[in-house]
């Protein structure tokens, strides 16, 4: 026991010890770090709020003013909100993002109608108040919207709805995937400062924190993907005792990305092999048909909760709101945009310079470096895991080349690539620490700037 | 953080523009363009509040000093 009385931040833990800290780490003496982690993530998450009102944002609203989807009273500020005869107007994606947003909207509320309120009235009794042009000359769109919201009143409401949802939705829910990073490489590494220092960089050197800074179901469908990815590993737990809780938020999470984006199908598909594999490496007495059971009982519930939105939405269960919506330049090939996958599509989602995975976050093309390093990575990650990784990013990829909107991204950077980021971090994390301390550093600075 | 990748060079924009502009906060940059302010405000202040925030928050003891290794271990042991 003495050897663990000095221990403390920066120390690598190994021997005899380690075992036993795995098993408590989760429960007592990292919990500290992880807060600290979590509160340091968010704010500066906070801080670098985006002010874009994106498609999600409008049925988080409605929902919050008066539990709808329809978003009818906002056609016009949004070219992603078409209508439906007899049916109301939505958002041409899915509802799982606008869902999140809703519950931090709903709370803000009674705040952002009061504060809209006052500042309606202000501008009313002011004789001298003009409405102020958008000031830019880039962004005409934004122009038009910001001009359209100012005539209709709702500027401040959107300013404020979108400030909430990305301080209490997105910023926490990315915090949280941090400290979940945090963990499993504390897990893989045994050392804390490493473990730290690269949820650090995960989080600031990756496009989660671009991607952070406004309602984003893309992100969130990587953190949702990571939770249920970790909920199934927990390699935190030096133990192959299951319970059943986890599997089943496994499940949930891991059907909620579906209920995000389409493109969720890649993960459940993928999460659901892994699950299957995670089951069949335990040793018999702990398996437990079960637990695999609820896994698949928790996507189910997120599926049947779709297909239950698309039915009332749109009058038919199994059709998305891409189905509906109006035809568009990118909508032309394939159904509605999704055709073969293309090789040049590939290539732009990996390296345009406008909205490319790897021009947006350089430090991910280490996981180039993976036949180098694979018996270390092995090692450390296991082989159930590193091949889920692959099938995940291969599985995105191919998505990604395949879904004609992709090229819609050069407007706002790197979207629909997002998910694959925690997974092939996994691999970088595991190469950087195998690099000498002088070059880790510097790598790590540039990576942050 | 400069978010204007569409134009120019795309995303080595961003760098460009932080390293001979500084740095930018796009929630101030956008009340800027709607004319919250005369002149572009320093977040100076804003990042030094921020950063006083964090090493407070990493320099406070654990509130969880009291559960950490040494007794959840003695605990685990007096279990067996």
């Amino acid at each position: 026991m003495t050897g663990l009385n000095s221990l403390k931040m920066g120390d690598v833990i190994k021997g005899k010890h380690a075992k036993r800290i795995a098993i408590l780490s989760l429960k007592s003496g990292h919990r500290g770090i992880a807060v600290r982690l979590f509160i340091t993530c968010w704010i500066v998450f906070v801080l670098h709020f985006a002010t874009n009102v994106v498609r999600e944002i409008y049925p988080a609203i409605t929902l919050g003013d008066h539990f709808s989807f329809d978003v009818s009273e906002y056609v016009g500020l949004h070219p992603d909100i078409f209508e439906i005869q007899n049916r109301g107007a939505y958002i041409n994606n899915n509802p799982g993002a606008s869902i999140l947003g809703a519950i931090p909207y709903a709370i803000a509320r009674p705040l952002i109608n009061f504060v809209s309120a006052k500042v309606q009235d202000a501008r009313a009794s002011d004789p001298n108040f003009t409405h102020k042009e958008y000031d830019t000359v880039l962004h005409p769109n934004s122009k038009r919207f910001y001009k359209e919201a100012l005539e209709r009143g709702l500027d401040v409401k959107f300013g404020l709805a979108a400030g909430f949802i990305q301080a209490f939705c997105m910023a926490p829910l990315s915090a949280l995937a941090v400290v979940v990073m945090f963990y499993i490489l504390l897990a893989m590494t045994r050392s804390i400062r490493l473990a730290i220092l690269l949820s650090l960089l995960f989080a600031f050197a990756t496009p989660i924190f671009y991607r952070t800074a406004f309602l984003n179901h893309n992100v969130l469908l990587a953190h949702f993907s990571l939770f249920s990815f970790a909920l199934l590993w927990r390699p935190w737990i030096d133990s192959d005792q299951t319970r059943s809780f986890p599997y089943l938020a496994a499940g949930l999470v891991c059907g909620w990305t579906v209920v995000l984006d389409y493109s969720g199908i890649v993960a459940a598909f993928s999460i659901s092999i892994y699950a299957v594999l995670r089951y069949l490496s335990l040793p018999k007495e702990s398996r437990s048909i079960q637990h695999l059971t609820l896994f698949f009982v928790g996507i189910a519930l997120c599926v049947s909760f779709l297909i239950a939105y698309q039915w009332l939405m749109f009058g038919h269960p199994l059709y998305p709101a891409q189905h509906y919506m109006p035809h568009t330049e990118f909508s032309q090939s394939g159904y509605h945009g999704m055709a073969w996958p293309n090789l040049h599509l590939l290539f732009q989602t990996a390296f345009s310079r406008h909205y490319g995975l790897f021009t947006s976050a350089p430090i991910l093309l280490l996981v180039f470096c993976l036949p180098f390093f694979l018996r270390d990575i092995v090692q450390r990650i296991g082989s159930n895991q590193l091949m889920f990784i692959l099938v995940y990013g291969c599985g995105f990829f191919l998505f990604c080349s395949a879904n004609q909107f992709g090229y819609v991204q050069f407007n706002t950077g790197v979207r629909h690539i997002v998910p694959v980021t925690p997974f092939l971090f996994l691999i970088v994390a595991m190469i950087i620490i195998r690099m000498p301390k002088v070059l880790m550093v510097l790598f790590s600075i540039i990576s942050l700037y | 953080m400069y978010r204007d990748v569409e134009f120019g060079l795309g995303i080595p924009e961003a760098l460009i523009h932080i390293t001979f502009e500084g740095f930018q906060l796009p929630w101030l940059s956008t009340l800027n363009r709607m004319g919250y302010f005369q002149n572009q405000p320093t977040i100076l202040p804003i990042f030094l509040i921020c950063g006083a925030m964090i090493w407070g928050i990493w320099a406070i003891k654990s509130p969880f000093k009291r559960v950490g290794y040494e007794q959840s271990i003695a605990k685990n042991d007096e279990n067996k």
